[in-house]
């Protein structure tokens, strides 16, 4: 029994970590029409960001605040000098960051080499808490915490505020609100940038509990793709479903059927895909 | 024989938009039967149910006497129906003659092989000289359709819906956006088709409705209101004054 | 079908002429360039002829390597494993494109993705085939008269096949079915409209690319011996695809072109930084920024520059040859004149 929880605290745990991933690259594909296989790399970068920083010595949150901004300028760099400029064709977006991956991998692979790293978990939250005869660790339970954190306030941001009612009526229809006057740049820029954003603090928040090592991006790129194939593109709500699908699906997998864990969350996304080829809350038809 | 079309009690609604209500109606061999009514009557989703583009909420389509109401519109041209979109709907970036190679295939059981170039096949060469030459765009024929005028596409519309051999045509709003010229030239073509292609045609221009049809169909509000030759069509009160503001007609 | 055959055999001359001038690490480098270029041209057919920009193409290549890899154990017929090897991928393409043809755009690039990294994980995960070390085989093509164990041998072996797989690929595009692929991915809904299954002529050509890419991946081992999971990984997928833009999108020979460039300037650069894969990745954002056609273009577009120079000299010539004869005859107008 013990067993079984705490494996669902990992199960979830790596599944909020998806869906910082995944509720990003959602919302830019949902908004922009923008597939950024990218993404992952904000992920990994941002980890690595935070393990220079707090190996030299720095606070864990210092170092996440940082990692996050260094992780947004970069994004805010790409937005505007490549993402921008490919945003008609499909084909130019996917080799345009499929070039990314590439540039910004092996970067990474010069600067932090290839061996596995990890980043420390932070002193205040290195205990774990007794239930019965069950250890929960602390930090597993604070990222558990800090996912659902998001995903109400990505609620909330997208029904009560006036920016994410305009997001998602851009969701819907795009030609709408540029018609309505709203400036689509700064929008989308807007968008990137927060997205970056989130997979950075996922990168950064996953560093203890995931590590870095070369090709990592791939890893967490295709799993927060099929979230978002499972979850429907466009929609938060999907996004946090689906990554806890994933996420449970994975750890429980590897326990279970450890050579197939990953076929296993790929019938997954086949089976919802054939009853529902938008996802399970898509609101996006391609 | 019955009607080589027939509709019955046909509904299509969008959420909560009842967009085609009962509608009834038929349409014999070798027919030219005109379909009128105000924008918004449903006329195209009329004809998307009739084509399989769209699917009905209710209701049945007949094409010879069978019913095809939930066959994918692919397998209906097999059956022998063709259709025109009311914006041009072509392949740009192809050729005006691979635009009609394509149309001559679709009704072609060779469209599988993938062996024998394409354009080995006589029939397809003959078909594609036949029609071109007869709706007069032979010379353009290796023009890409973007370098065409918007009536010339116009016409290679059509011109692809008669490429497969049909027995029913669907042309939608076959002479808007035309010159004057070119819709007395498209008047005058459609009165050459030969008889054993029926045509359905949704039309807003009256002059061109009435030198063609042998029967109109009046749709409003996705009421099929009336049926009938032209000269019962213009008579009547009560679509003069809800379609044609009165008097329109008598002219 | 003349060009296309008078396009085969000339195809087929410069295959045969290589090894004739070639130095031994040349004709090494274009055995690689051979198999990476029937990958490459089986991907350009899906994504220049199809509009299926896949992720998923590296599966099927490596498919095609493991199936020789893992069979080589228990037989050594090439004409049981190339044929495992192809029978194996058309059925693994067949089955996984019907699938991702449920879905368009986006939808299906992830889908297909999908399926690549869940046999990169499958492969390396699994101990049977040794798991993410790779394993390395012995296997020599015999196909009746003789192991082809030379380095030309088995250069004009895989010349066979590429040849093979070009004349295939250009009957294809030609035949009614290709020309329905390309209409479908111009414009699909007409299609439809026009009485054609999209799906059904989506899934051929994706199949057939298939089994082509699973060709190149069994050959691969022939040149190799050894398999990992890295055949698998999206960057597998995505050299093919930089081969298929480099080269030039939408045209047959254009991809083939592209392995070649691409082969050649890897090993170029590989053999004095290690820093190919940062290279890799700038040249595919200088592609998409430059928005330049590929090779194919550039030569096609100084083909006709040469021939529009040629016609103007020629038409030069004719001038002078005219103002010639003009001066002759003033002169001889002059000359009677004066008498």
């Amino acid at each position: 029994m013990s067993f079984v929880l705490t494996n669902l605290l990992s199960g979830l745990t790596y599944g909020m970590l998806l869906f910082l991933m995944a509720a990003g690259l959602s919302i830019i594909y949902g908004l922009m029409r923008i597939i950024n296989l990218a993404h992952g790399s904000f992920f990994i970068l941002a980890s690595y960001v935070a393990y220079t920083f707090i190996r030299s010595g720095m606070n864990f949150w210092i170092g996440l605040v940082l990692a996050v901004i260094v992780i947004v300028l970069l994004a805010f760099v790409i937005e505007k000098f490549l993402i921008s400029k490919v945003q008609s064709s499909e084909t130019d977006q996917v080799l345009l960051t499929l070039g990314l991956i590439f540039v910004l991998g092996d970067l990474s692979l010069w600067i932090w080499g290839g061996d596995f790293l990890s980043v420390p978990v932070p002193g205040i939250l290195n205990f774990s808490i007794e239930v019965g005869e069950i250890y929960f660790p602390a930090y597993r339970l604070f990222v558990l915490f800090v996912g659902i954190l998001f995903a109400v306030l990505l609620w909330y941001f997208e029904n009560k505020t006036k920016i994410g009612m305009v997001v998602r009526a851009g969701v819907d229809d795009m030609k709408m609100v540029s018609a309505l006057g709203f400036n689509i740049k700064l929008m989308f820029t807007g968008v990137f940038l927060f997205g970056a954003g989130l997979a950075a603090i996922g990168g950064v928040l996953g560093g203890p509990i995931l590590g870095m090592y070369p090709t990592m991006e791939y890893e967490i790129l295709v799993n927060s793709l099929i979230v978002v194939i499972i979850g429907g593109l466009g929609s938060w709500k999907g996004a946090f479903i689906g990554a806890i699908l994933v996420g449970l699906v994975d750890v429980f997998g590897k326990l279970y059927v450890p050579t197939f864990s990953m076929a296993l969350i790929f019938v997954l996304m086949v089976v919802i895909l054939m009853f529902k080829p938008t996802g399970l809350f898509g609101r996006v038809e391609t | 024989m019955n009607a080589l079309l027939k509709v019955s009690d046909l509904n299509k609604s969008f959420k909560a938009l009842h967009v085609l209500k009962n509608v009834n109606m038929e349409v014999e061999n070798g027919e030219r039967h005109v379909i009128i009514g105000p924008n918004g009557a449903g006329k195209t989703t009329l004809f998307n149910c009739i084509y399989g583009t769209l699917t009905p909420t209710s209701g049945m389509v007949y094409f010879k006497d069978k019913p095809i109401h939930d066959e994918e519109s692919y397998k209906r041209v097999k059956k022998g129906m063709s259709r025109t979109f009311q914006k041009n709907n072509l392949f740009e970036d192809l050729t005006v003659e691979e635009n009609v190679h394509l149309a001559i295939l679709g009704n072609k059981d060779y469209k599988f092989n993938p062996l024998k170039p394409l354009l080995q096949y006589k029939d397809v060469n003959e078909k594609k000289v036949e029609v071109l030459e007869e709706w007069g765009m032979y010379a353009r024929r290796k023009w890409l359709v973007n370098q065409l005028s918007y009536g010339e596409q116009r016409l290679l519309e059509i011109i692809l819906a008669l490429s497969s051999n049909p027995t029913l045509v669907l042309l939608d709003e076959p002479t808007s956006g035309m010159s004057p010229s070119e819709t007395s030239q498209f008047t005058n073509f459609i009165k050459k088709i030969p008889r054993d292609i029926t045509l359905l045609i949704i039309e807003h221009d009256m002059e061109v409705v009435f030198s063609i049809a042998d029967k109109i169909t009046v749709l409003h509000h996705g009421e099929a209101l009336l049926s009938g030759d032209p000269e019962s069509v213009r008579g009547e009160q009560m679509i003069q004054e809800i379609y044609f503001g009165g008097g329109a007609l008598s002219k | 079908m003349k060009r296309i055959i008078l396009s085969t055999i000339g195809l087929m001359a410069a295959v045969l002429f290589i090894p004739v001038v070639a130095s031994p690490y040349v004709i090494y480098l274009s055995t690689e360039v051979l198999i990476m270029a029937i990958f490459a041209m089986s991907l350009g057919l899906i994504m220049g002829f199809g509009g299926m920009p896949s992720l998923g193409h590296s599966a099927l290549f490596g498919l095609g390597a493991y199936t020789v890899v893992a069979l080589s154990q228990y037989v050594s017929n090439v004409y049981v494993l190339l044929g495992a090897a192809l029978i194996l991928t058309l059925i693994f393409s067949l089955i996984t494109g019907f699938i991702a043809m449920r879905n368009t755009g986006i939808f299906f690039l992830m889908v297909t993705l999908a399926f690549t990294q869940v046999l990169y994980l499958i492969s390396s995960g699994m101990n049977l085939w040794g798991g993410a070390d790779g394993m390395s085989t012995m296997v020599r093509a015999n196909f009746g008269f003789g192991n082809i164990a030379s380095s030309t041998g088995l250069f004009y072996m895989i010349g066979v096949f590429f040849v093979l797989s070009y004349f295939l690929l250009k009957v294809y595009t030609s035949s009614p079915m290709g020309k329905i692929l390309k209409g479908v991915m111009e414009n699909e809904s007409r299609m439809t409209a026009l009485g054609f299954n999209p799906k059904i002529f989506k899934t051929a050509a994706y199949t057939l690319a298939g089994g082509m890419a699973g060709i190149a991946g069994a050959l691969y081992i022939y040149k190799n011996q050894f398999v990992s999971p890295e055949l698998f990984s999206v960057h597998t997928a995505a050299e093919a695809m930089i081969m298929v833009f480099i080269g030039g999108y939408g045209t047959i020979f254009g991809p083939a072109l592209g392995a070649g460039a691409f082969v050649f300037i890897e090993n170029y650069v590989s053999s004095f930084t290690d820093r190919w894969s940062l290279i890799l990745g700038l040249i595919f954002i200088a592609i998409v920024m430059l928005k330049r056609g590929g090779i194919i273009h550039l030569l096609s577009l100084a083909w006709n520059s040469i021939v529009r120079m040629r016609k103007k000299m020629f038409s030069e010539r004719k001038r002078n040859v005219v103002e010639v004869k003009e001066e002759e005859e003033m002169v001889n107008e002059r000359i009677t004149k004066s008498q």
